[in-house]
């Protein structure tokens, strides 16, 4: 039975007892009754903005005026050398209003950012051929700096895998082994990924969004810097400025290092490390001493109340919930500790994260591994603080329509490998990984071209890991295809070299170089 | 009241608005809920709960001189401001919330949740406002008899009577399916 049939049960019978006659017809109704339930959902939006409103209040009683928020402080006050030049920025990022697209409002001495959340539409195939990208994902996924952990510990997005069990034979490449030998001479074996559910491809074109850098804030906000006379030196030489970061430090216990980039249009706050003294740690001069500091499994707060923690802190600095999807802590410190035989030696670590995941056009935006992408809100669990954030940035993004597959046989294809250009070694030993039925979201790409790196959302099919296997390292829980049709087209063929660890050439010593 | 809502409260009396967003985080769930439930409308509740919250950082300088514990003051802003935005909009005197209004008006009700609340209202309109509060806090809320009694300024003994008379009326009239509907609900 229910705790929260019981519940209700007992507080009848404490009433009545002659309710207890008729147990088994209340359960039932109690139970049917519960499974509809109706539920009042306060919105997150009204909350945050009221909190703001409410900060705004100037005069509590017969206390002085007040003005504060807490968005940021409001002020930063420049006196440097006697000067009398005191430069005030008041700094209003207002992420997500609606309504608004004026990017720069003068009022007063006070300059006013106003970046706001905007989708705008180009013609088709805007932003030239995409598929490169698949091929710079392979590149990305085969020999950038996950490479090998993926590769040889099938840690998430590469397709083979030795299991951790066989992980103790590895060996080392010496300089003979160069070209001829994989970093992994062990039983491997290869992921296959398993859809049997049906699959529907009825689009013929699909929108892939490009994030836009808007530059005005950082240029408006270098005008107003420049004119502030330093005595040092005079910015205002400088042509062609823009302010790049800011960053505002609260000098106070628990203290926060806020960083906003507005050339990004990111912010990001971190802890002010000289603020956070863990005392007692410091005080250890023994291992017992270490020993005893180490959080166990009882430390670690509930889903429920890592949330309440994060939401509260999003909500005090007046960041608006509302406009992400639902938060979602990130577990994969908990699947480590499951696959860790030994639980007193197993990690339990000091900070847990809460993703607040990106919505555009009411689409979650995932990374390439098939993990939510978005805020990333950090909870020191030790002392139930939230220690930093991340990744909050203005969301505006141009669109442009590109050609979607359609071709169900391509999808399943590169599916069946875990995406596209993984490193499927079709001799080794099989494991077989059930998915379950996928929803259409967007994955997110980074695009370099002529210098510059940017980023796109492109739409894609995400297909939940319904079981993962055992005995590997296996982070993954979701496996994504993009929905472009010239992404599957410039694929390649499936199968990338893996990983050959070379050793560094020998440096030539000076005096050689002048022999030479 | 806890030593942290002590704290807060001293430290806004003195000036320091900041603090107050932690006791709006510690209530703002429940103050809402409350409201809902004797609005039953969500744009309603919202205004209201904004009014309730605005009138304590005003007022905030006067707690203290005859209330004991924040949520009592907090729940009593509430409770009035609910029932000043009924008479006044009804320029009724006996009308002290949602459940008061006659069944055949014109409810201003969030459609997702009226067919419940109309198989409910007529049981909940037979009884008193304050009894129907406990109701309200100790079932639909889950508030513990130790926190309503606090927040009606009573203690916790007289509370459980009022809970368990008022159960018991509302028994004699009603069959069983429709207080389990109240109890879940």
């Amino acid at each position: 039975m229910k705790k929260e049939v019981k519940n209700i049960l007992n507080d009848l019978y404490s009433l009545d007892k002659t309710f207890k006659d008729q147990e088994e017809g209340l359960v039932k109704i109690i139970e049917k009754l519960l499974d509809n339930k109706p539920k009042v959902v306060i919105d997150e939006k009204f909350v945050s903005e009221l909190k703001f409103e409410l900060s705004k209040q100037e005069k509590i009683g017969d206390a002085d005026t007040i003005n504060k928020s807490y968005l940021f402080p409001q002020r930063i006050y420049y006196a440097v050398a006697g000067a009398a030049m005191v430069a005030v920025l008041f700094i209003a990022f207002n992420f997500f209003p609606s309504g608004n697209f004026n990017p720069i409002e003068q009022q007063g001495d006070i300059l006013k950012l106003s970046l706001s959340p905007k989708i705008s539409n180009l013609s088709g195939s805007a932003f030239g051929s995409l598929g490169d990208l698949a091929i710079e994902d392979s590149q990305n996924l085969t020999m950038g700096e996950e490479a090998v952990p993926r590769a040889s510990g099938g840690g998430g997005i590469g397709s083979t895998a030795m299991l951790a069990s066989d992980a103790a034979v590895s060996e080392i490449a010496t300089d003979d082994m160069i070209s001829t030998k994989m970093i992994a001479p062990y039983p491997r074996y290869s992921f296959r990924y398993v859809y049997e559910g049906e699959l529907v491809l009825n689009s013929d074109e699909l929108d892939v969004y490009r994030k836009v850098k808007n530059l005005s804030a950082a240029k408006a906000f270098a005008g107003q810097f420049t004119k502030a006379d330093l005595g040092l030196l005079d910015l205002g030489s400088f042509e062609n400025t823009m302010l790049q970061n800011i960053s505002l430090v609260e000098d106070r216990d628990f203290g926060y290092w806020v960083n906003v980039n507005l050339g990004e249009g990111v912010i990001s706050i971190n802890q002010n490390w000289e603020r956070w003294r863990d005392t007692d740690l410091e005080k250890c001069q023994d291992e017992k001493c270490f020993e005893a500091q180490r959080l166990s499994l009882e430390d670690v707060p509930s889903d429920a109340s890592l949330i309440k923690i994060a939401n509260s802190f999003m909500r005090e600095r007046g960041i608006d919930i509302g406009d992400f999807g639902e938060p979602e802590i990130d577990k994969r410190w908990f699947e480590n500790y499951e696959r860790t035989e030994n639980k007193t030696n197993a990690y339990i670590p000091e900070t847990i994260s809460v993703i607040y995941p990106t919505l555009v056009d009411n689409q979650s935006v995932y990374d390439q591994s098939g993990g939510l992408s978005g805020v990333r809100v950090n909870v020191n669990i030790k002392y139930n603080k939230v220690s930093g954030l991340s990744s909050l940035s203005v969301n505006d993004y141009e669109k442009s329509q590109y050609k979607a597959v359609t071709d169900i046989e391509k999808v399943l294809a590169v599916l069946e490998q875990g995406g596209l250009n993984r490193y499927f070694d079709e001799k080794a030993e099989k494991i077989d990984i059930l998915l379950g039925e996928p929803k259409q979201e967007l994955v997110q790409y980074w695009d370099y071209r002529d210098g510059v790196s940017q980023e796109l959302l492109v739409p894609a099919l995400i297909f939940p890991i319904l079981e993962k296997p055992e005995g590997v390292n296996f982070y993954q829980n979701n496996i994504v295809i993009p929905l472009i049709d010239e992404m599957l087209q410039s694929r390649g063929t499936g199968v990338v070299e893996p990983v050959i660890m070379r050793t560094m050439e020998e440096p030539l010593m000076i005096d050689q170089v002048l022999e030479e | 009241m806890t030593l942290k809502e002590i704290e807060i409260i001293k430290s806004c009396q003195k000036g320091d608005l900041e603090r107050f967003g932690e006791l709006y985080d510690d209530y703002i769930d429940k103050i809402y809920n409350f409201i809902y439930y004797k609005t039953s409308h969500r744009e309603t509740a919202e205004d209201l709960t904004s009014k309730t919250f605005f009138k304590a950082v005003k007022n905030i300088q006067s707690f203290g001189k005859k209330e004991k514990y924040f949520a009592a003051w907090l729940f009593q802003i509430a409770r009035n401001t609910v029932i000043d935005h009924y008479r006044s909009s009804k320029k009724t005197a006996n009308i002290e919330d949602f459940w008061d209004i006659d069944s055949g008006e014109d409810l201003l009700v969030d459609l997702e949740n009226k067919e419940k609340i109309l198989l409910v209202k007529k049981y909940l309109a037979e009884i008193k406002s304050e009894k129907r509060d406990i109701v309200i806090m100790r079932i639909w809320q889950g508030m513990s008899y130790r926190e309503i009694s606090e927040i009606l300024g009573k203690n916790e003994g007289s509370v459980k009577v009022m809970f368990s008379r008022t159960i018991k009326e509302m028994k004699k009239n009603l069959p069983i399916e429709v207080i389990l509907l109240i109890l879940i609900f």
